[in-house]
């Protein structure tokens, strides 16, 4: 495709422009970049593969809270990130296995609950700073910071690519279409479903160990809310989930428009986001990557121009 | 190459399928017929794969498949169409192919991007490659599901009403493509309702009543067996000799 | 007699779960719309009770029809609106808009009413009845759950024995062949949401006498109501009572230990059903 040709490209642009940014517009594009990988990470599972997860801040919160134990026990961060990223993995499988099982509504919910328990067991355990949360101690400048994430936003950008372009891209696509179908073309639709849940679950571990040096402080209510999960899956929604840089443009879009809101109708901006969810609902439901590409379809048959395609040969 | 012996299948107290023994020989099409709830999906399910047997066994090719899994068995060389189409809505005609050879067939990409073309061509549907499906109308859904089926270089088909709906032109061009596919040397199993079908394509009829198999032979034994035309026709005898009057007459007029 | 005592806290907080199920398991049953709004629905009921306690000295029990016609007319409007517009679409957007909508509720709430936790606080409140000399039994909290049953029991006598009712079950089991026999699906789907959203209101009416209550309970709200159709199986009026009745045993043991874990034990064992039955919740095994 041939977006693919410019974006990466931007992307470095967007890297050369560190030394612009001031103390605040800096920490906002590094959530932003956080964000992103975060969209990301649930358009493989979500998205590619029609499972809708109502509980991927579950993986972003164990990255997260691991990241941020072995920064209590004096370890380097980045071992920290690792294994939480590990173990974000770990428990996508443990969980996947038995949850992938379940259909549609159930299959949402049922992430969601698991979510759910997690947040309101981890106030619970002391060992992880009961409801006091846990601090980290870092003097990584925000420079640094917006790096880490800009490179995890293209490395993201690229392991999506590479599974959607290849052999796993077909089996996640052909499972959320119809998985009866899939296994008749000899997909084992176990083994992908988990996949995807697993690559998911990755990535949204690696992010959150992150942002936990990046916060410098973490608690249950702030790494495991489900308004991550929301944000995600809305981004990813509102770029178009049949894409691979579908959320990389929502995420830009809907924080952007966040932040306008944040700043000039602090408390508006929650009930905002409900409407812009049931707007794109209504109006956009593929989202706006595909509904721009549509619209540039019609232009040019409009102009007269020859279709792409192989015609009839 | 197919050998079901006293294949059973139980839903609670349904025996949808009971006791049933059949062959099926290399190169032989089997007709597969029997009235409405007489368990030929369930049939074709027990052998794919989507359902495992309460009793019995069956071997493909030698190997044990009784309760096998269907993307196992799928790359052992057994594709299925459905008689819903279970077609992949949102991708290409293209990629649902493609999906065939990659996985079933397990190909690299670029044999792969080979052999879709050569299915694609085989059953015509070479000037739809680029549409999405949900464009294509349904009876090139239910083509695309057995040039599907053909792409993931199958030595047994197993088509479940594949030309039902399909109008009289259609189905005389169905009839033509599973005469070719015959001739590649793969083996067929078809349920199908249209008795000018069976009929015609058919070496070889096994009945179905209530889940169990109650006659086998040539399409012209069957036609002049008595439990099949109790059974089967029955009351419905009257309907099916005016369902092919009918379509004789649009083949004519 | 500590556990007993628990034990009788769960069961009369277990009919307002089976309230707030029962009406979920309408609007599920009946167009196969996962409601996620529905907690924030109860919610809003809560809030609408204090508001005409406080300012009219409505009693919350008086106020119970009042509320339902409010959260009918809400309700109705809604599908008629918005949800009436999605009838076709895909299981993700239809869970999504009912997820928007319960941000705009959630966060309208917050806007109007703070995001501080209040009370209704009835001259009875602190009544309760002494059985035998160690159990005792709240007035409000008792007479809540007699309101849930009744309840219950009221909206059974409709869908069995009016028209109306008749054709709302028909619509819930084959929504073709009921058009076929002139019922305007979209008046009947508004008017199931109206009841839905009407019975959530009550429920809220009746958390609202029983626990302190802020904007922000509607999400985990929705959740235990999707456990208690898990646990009581979807379709069955009596469902919903026994698993609302056994969220809230269960809650209240779990809680006897710790409260931080009453949440975590039920968010397990709903997580842990649809695990081990996913069959018999999901759907059966089909012939065809």
């Amino acid at each position: 495709m041939k977006n693919t040709k410019f974006i990466l490209p931007a992307l470095l642009l967007v890297a050369a422009l560190v030394p612009l940014l001031t103390g605040n517009q800096l920490r906002l594009a590094t959530e932003l970049m956080t964000y992103v990988v975060l969209a990301l990470s649930w358009n493989l599972i979500g998205g590619f593969t029609g499972y809708a997860t109502f509980g991927n801040v579950a993986f972003f919160g164990i990255g997260a809270y691991t990241a941020a134990m072995f920064a209590t026990k004096g370890l380097p961060l980045v071992s920290g990130v690792l294994a939480g990223s590990v173990l974000a993995g770990l428990f996508a499988v443990l969980v996947g296995l038995p949850v992938l099982r379940l259909k549609g509504h159930y299959f949402s919910i049922a992430t969601l609950g698991v979510a759910e328990a997690i947040r309101s067991l981890v106030p619970n355990l002391n060992f992880l700073g009961g409801p006091n949360g846990l601090t980290v101690n870092t003097t990584f400048p925000d420079e640094g910071w917006y790096l880490v994430t800009l490179i995890l936003a293209i490395g993201a950008v690229i392991l999506v690519t590479y599974v959607r372009r290849g052999k796993i891209g077909f089996a996640l696509r052909s499972i959320r279409d119809d998985e009866t179908g899939a296994q008749s073309m000899g997909i084992n639709v176990t083994y992908y479903k988990v996949l995807a849940f697993t690559l998911s679950a990755v990535l949204a571990g690696v992010v959150g160990g992150v942002y936990s040096g990046f916060l410098a402080f973490i608690d249950a209510p702030t790494v495991f809310q489900g308004e991550v999960t929301v944000t995600m899956l809305v981004m990813a929604l509102l770029g178009g989930t049949d894409t691979i840089f579908g959320p990389v443009i929502g995420a830009i879009v809907l924080k952007i428009i966040m932040e306008y809101l944040w700043t000039n109708f602090q408390n508006l901006h929650g009930l905002f986001l409900g409407v812009v969810i049931i707007l794109i609902v209504l109006f956009i439901p593929k989202g706006i990557l595909p509904s721009i590409s549509a619209l540039w379809r019609n232009l040019k048959k409009n102009a007269g121009l020859p279709k792409r395609g192989v015609g009839h040969a | 190459m197919l050998n079901l012996r006293n294949i059973s299948k139980h839903f609670g107290n349904l025996k949808a399928v009971s006791n049933v023994t059949f062959n099926l020989k290399e190169g032989e099409i089997v007709g597969l017929i029997g009235p409405n709830g007489a368990g030929k999906t369930t049939l074709i399910s027990l052998i794919d794969g989507s359902l495992s047997p309460t009793n019995g066994s069956a071997t493909f090719r030698g190997e044990d498949i009784a309760g096998k899994r269907p993307d196992h068995l799928a790359r052992k060389g057994l594709a299925r169409t459905f008689q819903i189409v279970r077609v992949f809505k949102e991708m290409t005609v293209y990629e649902n192919v493609l999906v065939g050879a990659l996985f079933a067939a397990n190909m690299d990409l670029s044999h792969a991007k080979q052999k879709v073309k050569e299915v694609l061509d085989f059953t015509g549907m070479s000037h739809l490659t680029d549409k999405t499906v949900h464009e294509i109308t349904l009876p090139d859904q239910k083509k695309l599901q057995i040039t599907r089926a053909l792409a993931t270089n199958p030595t047994l088909l197993l088509l479940d009403e594949a030309m039902a709906g399909l109008n009289s032109k259609e189905v005389d061009a169905a009839i033509e493509l599973v005469g070719k596919i015959r001739a590649q040397g793969i083996s067929i199993l078809v349920i199908e309702h249209l008795m000018k079908v069976i009929m015609n394509i058919s070496d070889r009829i096994i009945v179905l009543h209530h889940g169990e198999l109650i006659a086998e032979g040539t399409p012209r034994e069957i036609t002049s067996n008595e439990a099949v035309i109790t059974a089967y026709f029955g009351e419905r005898y009257k309907k099916h000799i005016s369902q092919m009057h009918n379509m004789e007459e649009q083949i004519i007029g | 007699m500590v556990y007993l005592q628990d034990l009788i806290n769960g069961i009369l907080h277990g009919g307002i779960y089976a309230l707030g199920a029962l009406s979920f398991a309408l609007i599920w049953g009946v167009m196969n719309i996962i409601n996620l709004a529905h907690g924030s629905f109860i919610m809003l009921g809560a809030y609408t009770t204090l508001l005409l306690f406080k300012y009219l000295h409505v009693d919350p029990f008086i106020s119970i029809p009042i509320v339902f016609v409010i959260f009918f007319i809400l309700g109705y409007f809604i599908q008629k609106g918005v949800l009436n517009r999605m009838l076709k679409a895909s299981m993700l957007m239809t869970l999504l808009i009912t997820f928007g909508i319960d941000y705009v509720l959630t966060n309208g709430a917050r806007l109007i009413f703070t995001a501080d936790t209040q009370g209704i606080t009835t001259s009875y409140s602190g009544y309760s009845f002494a059985l035998g000399n160690f159990i005792r039994l709240p007035l409000v909290k008792f007479s809540a759950l007699l309101v849930a049953i009744l309840l219950a029991f009221l909206l059974n006598l409709f869908m069995n024995r009016t028209k109306l009712g008749h054709q709302i079950t028909a619509t819930s089991q084959d929504h073709e062949a009921a058009q076929l026999y002139g019922v305007n699906l979209k008046t009947i789907y508004a008017i199931v949401f109206g009841i839905g959203i009407g019975l959530a209101g009550v429920a809220g009416a009746m958390y609202g006498t029983m626990f302190p209550f802020n904007p922000s309970i509607g999400s985990g709200l929705t959740i235990k109501t999707f456990i208690v159709i898990v646990l009581g199986g979807l379709g069955n009026m009596y469902g919903a009572l026994f698993g609302g009745l056994l969220l809230g045993i269960v809650e209240a043991i779990a809680s006897h230990f710790n409260a931080g874990y009453a949440d975590v034990v039920s968010f397990i064992i709903f997580v842990l059903v649809l695990i081990i039955r996913p069959r018999g919740i999901a759907g059966k095994e089909s012939a065809a």
